[in-house]
């Protein structure tokens, strides 16, 4: 077991409120391991982040409708919200990141939960949400000049518009670290990073952390 | 696009599966009613889809479930059009409270209507998609709203550190200003007393030469004399002036430095406070008027209520005064009735519009920023008066007249079990 804190009963018990639509019961859960010794990347990761991923399954099977998908997902964005009033911010380390879904990309949820990390590490952190076009993205780069962008993609079929979106980074950008991630990269596919300089695929938001620490630590 | 006979052919040889999907389709209503020539209508079939649109659930069919165009209208435009199609657009049905619309058709054929209806998915899946853009913007809107609610209490933080910052470095100024006050008062009786020593040592030293001598001039020693006789009371005096300037000022000064909770005389600590300003008032043509019983012992830190009564008086004497230009009375009156203690603060200086009274008490609120007045000392008054004494302060002023201030506080319990013992 990944995240020993949050035990296999709370987690069915969470993910069995969530499909039915009860938003109070999850808060309630959420709120209890928040208030606890639970720290943010472990209930991102072991609780909304993995119960999203079954919801995401579960509709691939055609096992729930699509309205049953927005309603889970909209009930963990509320509860995002909810923690991110009390989430602390850290020491400001005067680093710039701005995260992104892909163009085209509806989900946005694990883009939110890596701005989050950032905001908990002090970067100074631009989220732009679901479906930015990629000229956006390039002028919102151009204007803010970030350290860092990181690109969102859940659906894998959007993998064409991140290659696009990767080689205009780089055209313009030359030296811009860009890290990528998200649920489309399930199953694979994570190798398109070999043909553009400066990306990184991050697998998990544990791998986002040690990222952060050794960008910090390299001075980049 | 019509599909070529043969695919026609193969499609029928699935018919019993479209059939039944058909059948209890939902997105798909259909329906086989007949009437007769009294305009009854009776239900021969209807599927899933059709029993929804209608409300019917387990209900009998009744034709009033059409609304719009009504069943009654549906058999005369099949009177007038005949077999065919009679109708093609939006038709309402179920009950007023709950109506549905869809797209309908609806096709005559004898005493036989057969009305086919869907609903427009594709508009529903727009609205669906559109549903979710808007509610995922409201979050995201809501999250930066949080950011910067966050941020904003954190500003706020910071800013009520530095405030407290400013409040303590603004009581270490008042306190400076007392030792600078105390410095000047205690030079001029030092000064006697060591101008009147000096002339002592002479007389002792003229004293001494005339004992060497064998003859003593009698004239030169009454004057060594009287120089000693006039000398001595004058240091004598001095140094115990000094030794009084240096007790109040101890009294105001550790009181002020350190949390020093005791039972304190009201009268001693108002008249400490102005023995410290007496430096900063003796030149001017202020009387300062202090009015309070002998008997007044309160437990509490005396620092309190030297703070207060030193920026008010410092502040009529920069204010209100013009920095001792004009004359004027302050005067201090305390009285005591019951458990409440009342002091009234007032100087016959030149008085305040109603907005600077209004302002008088919020933090770095000043007229005198350009002679650097940092705006704190009435703030302090304030934060003395409710939060330290738990008591309240009014201020009231007539430009050209003077100032008022209001202030009310409970004696502390403590007070009244060790009265007159200290």
């Amino acid at each position: 077991m990944k995240n020993p804190i949050i035990d296999e009963e709370q987690y069915t018990n969470y993910f069995t409120n969530l499909i039915r639509g009860k938003r109070i019961p999850c808060y309630n859960i959420v709120n209890g391991l928040f208030s606890g010794d639970c720290e943010i990347k472990t209930l991102y990761q072991g609780l909304l982040q993995r119960s999203l991923y079954s919801v995401g399954e579960l509709w691939e099977y055609n096992k729930i409708t699509v309205a049953t998908e927005h309603m889970a997902t909209l009930i963990t964005e509320s509860l995002m919200n909810q923690m991110a009033a009390q989430l602390p911010i850290g020491e400001a380390v005067n680093k710039t990141v701005i995260i992104s879904s892909v163009e085209d990309e509806p989900h946005q949820i694990g883009g939110k939960m890596v701005a989050d990390i950032f905001e908990l590490h002090g970067w100074n952190t631009i989220y732009l949400g679901a479906n930015t076009p990629v000229q956006e993205l390039i002028s919102f780069i151009r204007e803010v000049q970030p350290n860092l962008v990181g690109l969102s993609m859940s659906v894998y079929f959007h993998i064409d518009t991140l290659k696009r979106t990767l080689q205009s980074i780089n055209d313009n950008f030359k030296d811009l670290p860009v890290i990528i991630g998200g649920q489309a990269f399930k199953r694979g596919g994570s190798s398109i990073i070999e043909n553009f300089k400066n990306t990184t695929y991050l697998p998990t938001l544990d791998a986002l952390e040690d990222y952060i620490k050794n960008f910090l630590a390299a001075g980049t | 696009m019509k599909p070529e006979p043969e695919i026609i052919k193969l499609l029928y040889k699935w018919s019993p599966y479209v059939d039944d999907y058909l059948l209890n389709s939902r997105a798909f209503a259909f329906g086989l009613f007949q009437y007769n020539k009294h305009h009854n209508g009776q239900a021969l079939y209807i599927n899933t889809g059709m029993k929804n649109i209608l409300g019917l659930d387990e209900g009998k069919f009744d034709p009033s479930k059409f609304i719009n165009p009504d069943f009654q209208t549906l058999v005369n435009m099949a009177a007038i059009k005949g077999d065919g199609l009679i109708f093609d657009g939006v038709l309402t049905t179920g009950t007023p409270l709950k109506s549905r619309s869809v797209q309908a058709k609806v096709l005559c054929r004898q005493n036989l209507l057969l009305v086919l209806c869907e609903y427009d998915i594709s508009e529903l899946d727009t609205l669906n998609n559109e549903m979710v853009e808007l509610n995922q913007e409201l979050n995201n809107v809501q999250r930066q709203l949080i950011k910067e609610k966050k941020t904003l209490t954190k500003t706020l933080a910071d800013l009520k550190t530095a405030q407290s910052k400013l409040i303590e470095s603004e009581k270490m100024a008042s306190l400076g200003r007392l030792v600078a006050g105390f410095a000047h008062e205690i030079n001029t009786p030092i000064g006697i007393a060591l101008t009147a020593s000096s002339a002592l040592t002479d007389a002792q030293h003229s004293i001494d030469m005339m004992l060497t001598r064998e003859e003593v001039d009698e004239e030169e020693l009454i004057t060594a004399l009287e120089t000693i006789k006039e000398c001595s009371p004058l240091v004598i005096n001095n140094l115990k002036r000094t030794a009084e300037l240096v007790g109040s000022f101890k009294r105001t000064a550790i009181d002020q430095s350190v949390e020093n909770f005791r039972i304190y005389n009201l009268k001693e600590t108002i008249k400490d406070i102005v023995i410290n300003l007496n430096s900063q008032f003796k030149k001017t043509s202020i009387i300062v008027d202090v009015d309070c019983p002998d008997d007044i012992y309160l437990y509490g830190n005396p620092n309190d209520v030297g703070q207060l009564l030193l920026n008010l008086m410092i502040n009529s004497l920069l204010h209100g005064f013009d920095n001792g230009i004009l004359s004027g009375t302050i005067s201090i009156m305390v009285k005591r009735e019951k458990d409440d203690l009342f002091i009234h603060y007032s100087d016959t200086g030149k008085g305040m519009d109603d907005e600077t009274v209004r302002q008088i008490f919020e933090p770095f609120f000043t007229t005198l920023r350009a002679r650097g007045g940092t705006g704190l000392g009435m703030y302090i008054c304030h934060n003395i008066v409710i939060n330290r004494l738990n008591g309240t302060i009014r201020c009231e002023s007539i430009k050209g007249k003077g100032t008022d201030f209001f202030i009310s506080v409970p004696i502390p319990k403590e007070s009244n079990s060790t009265s007159k013992q200290f």
